[in-house]
């Protein structure tokens, strides 16, 4: 009898544990292939994006080589001028239209100098089986320039060619010098390391042997290859590579470890605590992560969203002068074009300012502004959105004069306290804003502005947490808005960076209050420069 | 003041202005560069063919201006995890020290490298200082060594300030093998070369015992810069003050050397410097030019047959540079010419003696490699006989021209000769022997002797 | 006065243009640094907005090499990277002022006319622009603003340069061809609309009430008048 309710027990508590963590397994085990084949995607996006970035280089590179080649001469001492001088080709070779080399002058070995002699000796195949003529023929009829890669002594050489009349001018590349360059376009460690964390890209030659390499990681040895492509032509014989270490998934070791031991009742409480833990654990850190990764992914693209960004922006703004008002639906719809370009500047700022925190290259410009002009261009900005969403602005500004201090810091400080009224407590319909300037003995002198609502206000007990990174007040009322999590942290860091603070202040009635402090300098005595 | 007196005093001014104006042709002199053109025969014995050497010799003078120009640096640091512990602490140590010599004008880049590279401080004048400082003081050592990645970044760093007017060098630390990117002493060499014509110099620094020596110096040489090997960390201090002392005592750059041989002389070879020969004409460059500091080409000609008595013009020089005092181009003309004679002892007495030691010291230097390669190749005995003969040769020069230098030169064959046996001793010997033969090959400085170790 | 604009990005390129010829500017356009020299050599413009990044020669080369020639032409700077305006600012480049991305055009309009002003106040001691009064509006043409009981208003090239005229011209009538010659150049193709904007627009910031103008009245089928009437 004993023994059998023994059983009856475990199979009681093992079996749906048992099922329990096997979905679990499954469900995490889904999910990490489902993220594994995104992750794979994104990092072949990022090879292409470096391929570009080489291919351009390239671009550069042959620019260059080309107005070293111009003007176009077949004059001996001109050629051998530029041959010994040229930085970035080892020799120029001219060829008439039927393949004979007109330069360097192989009629008469006698004329020939012993580094042409080398050049020849290098290159011999090429002239010899007519290779380049061959490779100048197969390109198309039109095309004036082309490359022509061969193996000789250390690998991949190259060659530049141009067509000038019956002509064709062949640059032989200095291939060190060229493969320096390329890798001085590419990124260095230093400069990636939000992008990349934990990853390497590669830069690989024909035979697989590392060219250059950035990224940080712990672990050399625990590298894998996670994405490959190859460089586009004519560099087709080198490929780029991602490589990461991976790094374990917290599902599978709370699901997988515990079914082996079979101390059933405490088992059960104790897997259900860390079930739930876990689960936790998992959707906080998940929903981090996402934040993080999207943060990630807004520094990788941010500079190169900034071009088309501000094109959108300067056009729809022109647009909007043009229009001069007349057409009230029209600018409503260029009012949004321009608000939201202007939310997506914001928010870059505010990732890029993350990033550079955290990299402690955060610098301030101090220039002599009227805090009150920045305050309203700032509630200018926001005047289409503020109004589509039915908030009034109350203002009692009064910073008239001149202060040294960061403008674009102030602005990006207070324009995340107003993205917050806009988007977090519209339901008070109200938006107020105050500003002062407090003189202090030491002749410095202190701004204060305080941004206020009639909004939901912050919950006591996340009032200490809303300034961390990714942070969110985790309540119906965020949903469905999107953002970094970022913004109140780096107002906080900036204002502490300008000798001052950014706190949530108490009170009485709903909405939240926050005062923004900053030290600036009397312009009275102009202190042009930054802080050491 | 007596008839006799005056005659005296008068003769003495005619013979010096009759001395000058002789010398005029041959001594040119820019307010910063003296160039002297001079062959190490100028008496040749008339009646055959014969062989000698023409000079072009170029000196940087003392600049009465007392202002040097700026300098634009990049200083790129091995910081693999074989540099760890003293060797990093004294890199970084010398490398803040060197910064403290430079002005606020000057622009200083630091790269760092192990298997990725790092550009710690992108080119910037140095205005904060204490920013730069704090960035070496923070660099640890750690991976592998991508010594071509960090050359190429410190080299765009470079290229960011690349400014005639301005002393554009690298100085490039490594202690090890570099392992990641291109790394042999050709690859590394055609990238000296290339970055030498753009007008920038990367001196090496070789520590410790386990670096490659040949693609240290090969780098140096291609791109015109000068080789240290240091064996102990505590010395890097000297290596980086010497380096520092040539960069800030540059008076031109961007030097050109043109030399003509006239008709019935024929150019045959350069010694220790890559040139081009084109028929009659020989071109080499130089990157910079030091104050107090002599460099110069040589190069050893045919000379057709002659009679007794007969001048013949050996070599028209043309030598184009940067000053960097006035920021302006300038040019120096010089020629150097020899004369026929029948007295094989008026050939010997009239040699000149600084050319001679000169060519003594280079052809030392390629025998030197010679016997290195056959060191390499394993031939040990043959090496040491090698060393030995070269160690002869350059004692009897020393003593016969009365050069102390090339005694210097001559012990460090010796030790060559001595240690060919020991792998030990032979790796010491040969890295000795290469930072040598970079010093004579360029006429740079070695490195100045250290400094006692503070207490 | 003349702006060389050099930027690789077309648009941004050719929407700087539109801008600055809105206020009243000529411009000059180059697409890299090369052109840039080359078109600052050629074309001796007053001011220069440039790009850092460019292909081939970088902003920071342009700017060095112009500096040799002429060490006070205003220089504004534009880039997407903050860190290259702090690299700008710490070699001493002598910027007067940057520009970063993404810009609106009211930021653009700001920085351009101060350093216009400066431009201005740098030629002070050839030609001095002398302010002029309209109504009870004192235009001061050398700082680009008028004032009035103590307000400051902000004006363009433009703007100042129509003010001007019908100052110049006061009480008689200035027709349309004549605003266009003298306030859009030759090389604007004129049209109508765009004059007649332009003038309500500068209205709205000038007059007291832009309904009963005061300063640029019309008149009809002719164009445009300023009557002093307390001279």
């Amino acid at each position: 009898m004993k023994p059998r309710l023994t059983l009856l027990l475990l199979l009681i508590v093992v079996t749906p544990l048992a099922i329990v963590g096997w979905l679990g397994a499954k469900i995490v085990g889904d999910e990490q292939d489902v993220l594994q084949h995104r992750v794979s995607g994104l990092m072949t996006g990022q090879l292409r994006a470096v391929d570009a970035a080489i291919s351009t280089a390239l671009d550069a590179y042959q620019q260059r080589v080309l107005e070293e080649m111009r003007p176009f001469t077949v004059e001996r001492d001109a050629l051998r001028k530029r041959s010994r001088e040229s930085a970035l080709s080892m020799q120029f070779y001219v060829l008439e239209g039927a393949g004979k080399l007109l330069y360097p002058p192989v009629d008469s070995p006698g004329a020939l100098t012993p580094s042409e002699r080398e050049a020849l000796a290098r290159t011999a195949q090429i002239w010899d089986g007519g290779e380049l003529l061959a490779s100048v023929g197969e390109s198309e009829a039109t095309a004036e320039t082309g490359w022509k890669a061969w193996y000789w002594g250390n690998g991949l050489q190259m060659m530049f060619w141009t067509r000038e009349g019956q002509r064709i001018h062949v640059a032989e590349i200095n291939r060190t010098r060229l493969l320096a360059d390329l890798i001085a376009a590419l990124p260095e460690t230093d400069e990636v390391a939000p992008q990349l964390s934990g990853g390497r890209i590669q830069l690989m030659d024909a035979t697989g042997t590392v060219l250059y390499q950035w990224g940080s990681v712990k672990n050399e040895e625990a590298l894998k290859t996670a994405a490959r492509i190859a460089l586009r032509a004519p560099l087709s014989a080198w490929s780029l590579e991602y490589a990461t270490a991976e790094a374990p998934g917290i599902g599978s070791v709370v699901a997988g470890g515990f079914l082996l031991t079979l101390l059933p009742a405490l088992l059960l409480l104790v897997g259900l605590v860390l079930g739930m833990a876990a689960y936790f654990y998992r959707e906080q850190s998940r929903e981090m992560r996402e934040a993080a990764q999207r943060v990630s992914f807004v520094n990788q693209v941010s500079h190169e969203l900034k071009t088309p960004l501000t094109n959108i922006r300067m056009y729809a703004e022109i647009l909007e002068r043009e229009a001069g008002g007349e057409d009230e639906r029209m600018s409503r719809h260029l009012n949004v074009i321009v608000s939201e370009s202007q939310r997506l500047s914001r928010m870059i700022a505010n990732v890029l300012t993350f990033s550079r925190g955290q990299r402690n290259a955060l610098n301030l410009r101090y220039q002599s502004v009227v805090p009150d002009d920045v305050l309203r261009t700032v509630l200018e900005q926001f005047r289409p959105a503020l109004s589509a969403r039915g908030i009034d602005v109350e203002l009692d500004l009064r910073i008239g004069e001149e202060c040294s201090l960061d403008p674009d810091a102030l602005g990006q400080i207070v324009g995340n306290l107003v993205s917050n009224v806009e988007k977090y407590a519209a339901e008070g319909k109200l938006l107020r804003m105050e500003s002062g300037l407090d003189s202090l003995p030491s002749g410095l002198g202190r701004i204060f502005v305080v941004v206020e609502d009639r909004g939901p206000g912050v919950p006591a007990r996340e009032q200490a947490r809303i300034f961390e990174p990714f942070y969110r007040v985790n309540s119906l009322l965020t949903e469905g808005v999107s953002g970094t999590g970022i913004g109140l942290s780096i107002s906080r860091e900036l204002a502490r960076l300008h000798g001052g603070d950014v706190v949530l202040e108490a009170k009485e009635s709903g909405g939240s209050r926050f005062l923004v402090t900053l030290a600036c300098r009397p312009v009275a005595a102009p202190t042009e420069g930054r802080p050491a | 003041m007596t008839n006799q007196t005056m005659k005296t005093a008068l003769a003495r001014i005619a013979v010096t202005m009759l001395v000058s104006l002789l010398a005029l042709p041959l001594t040119m002199s820019g307010a910063t560069v003296r160039l002297n053109v001079d062959a190490a025969n100028p008496m040749l014995l008339s009646g055959g063919v014969r062989k000698t050497y023409v000079r072009v010799a170029l000196t940087g003078m003392r600049s009465d201006r007392g202002v040097r120009a700026p300098v634009n640096v990049a200083i790129v640091l091995d910081r693999s995890g074989s540099m760890s512990g003293a060797k990093m602490a004294e890199a970084k140590r010398a490398a803040i020290l060197a910064l403290d010599r430079l002005r606020d004008d000057d622009i200083v880049s630091i790269v760092t490298y192990e298997s990725t590279v790092d550009v710690l401080v992108p080119a910037t004048k140095l205005y904060d200082r204490r920013a730069i400082r704090r960035a070496i003081e923070g660099i640890e050592a750690s991976g592998s060594t991508a010594l071509f990645a960090g050359v190429g970044k410190g080299a765009r760093e470079l290229r960011k300030f690349l400014d005639r007017n301005r002393v554009n060098s690298m100085l490039l630390l490594s202690d090890g093998l570099a392992n990641v990117g291109p790394s042999s002493p050709g690859e590394l060499a055609q990238l000296g070369t290339s970055l030498g014509r753009e007008g920038i110099t990367v001196t090496t620094i070789g520590l410790g015992l386990k670096y490659n020596e040949d693609l240290m110096t090969r780098l140096a040489l291609a791109s015109d810069g000068n080789h240290f090997f240091v064996e102990e960390a505590e010395d890097l201090e000297a290596a980086f003050a010497t380096e520092f002392g040539d960069a800030l005592s540059t008076v031109a750059q961007g030097v050109t050397i043109h030399l003509d041989c006239p008709e019935g002389v024929r150019p045959i070879r350069v010694l220790g410097r890559d040139a081009s020969i084109e028929g009659q004409r020989v071109h080499a460059s130089l990157n910079q030019l030091y104050q107090d500091q002599t460099r110069y080409l040589l190069v050893e000609v045919e000379v057709a047959p002659g009679a007794a008595g007969r001048v013949r013009p050996v070599a028209n020089v043309t030598v184009g540079f940067r000053e960097l005092a006035t920021k302006t181009d300038q040019q120096l003309r010089g020629d150097a010419s020899i004369t026929y004679t029948n007295s094989a002892s008026t050939v010997e007495s009239r040699k000149n003696r600084e050319v001679m030691v000169a060519v003594a010291s280079q052809i030392a230097a390629e025998r030197n490699k010679v016997a290195t390669a056959l060191r390499d190749e394993g031939k040990i005995e043959q090496a040491r006989e090698a060393f030995r003969q070269n160690k002869v040769y350059l004692q009897d020069k020393a003593v016969e021209l009365a050069a102390p230098s090339l005694k210097d030169e001559a012990k460090v064959s010796g030790e060559a000769e001595a240690s060919v046996a020991d792998e030990a001793q032979w790796n010491r010997a040969r890295k000795q022997q290469m930072e040598s033969n970079v010093q004579v090959q360029t006429q740079r400085a070695p490195k100045a002797a250290p400094k006692k170790k503070q207490e | 006065m003349k702006v060389l604009i050099a930027e690789d990005d077309r648009n941004i390129r050719l929407g700087l243009e539109e801008i600055l010829r809105e206020e009243g500017y000529q411009t000059v356009l180059a697409e890299d640094g090369r052109e840039a020299l080359d078109l600052y050599r050629r074309e001796a413009p007053d001011f220069l907005c440039l790009d850092i990044m460019m292909p081939g020669v970088n902003g920071y080369d342009v700017c060095r090499e112009i500096r040799r020639h002429d060490p006070d032409l205003p220089i504004v700077f534009i880039s997407a990277k903050s860190e290259e305006i702090d690299r700008v600012l710490g070699l001493e480049l002598g910027a007067d002022d940057f520009i970063l991305k993404p810009f609106g055009v009211r930021e653009v309009l700001a920085r351009i006319r101060a350093v216009t002003r400066r431009s201005i106040a740098r030629q002070r001691h050839t030609e001095a622009p002398r302010p002029f009064q309209m109504d009870d509006l004192e235009v001061l043409p050398g700082e680009l603003r008028a004032k009035r009981e103590g307000q400051t208003i902000d004006l363009s090239l433009r703007d100042v340069k129509i003010l001007e005229l019908l100052h110049r011209k006061r009480g008689q009538v200035v027709d349309r061809g004549l605003l266009f010659d003298e306030c859009w150049g030759l090389d604007h193709i004129p049209n109508s609309r765009t004059l007649d904007q332009h003038v309500s627009q500068l209205r709205k910031r000038i007059e007291r009430d832009p309904k009963e103008p005061r300063i640029i009245r019309t008149v009809h089928g002719a164009g445009y008048r300023f009557e002093q009437e307390t001279e």
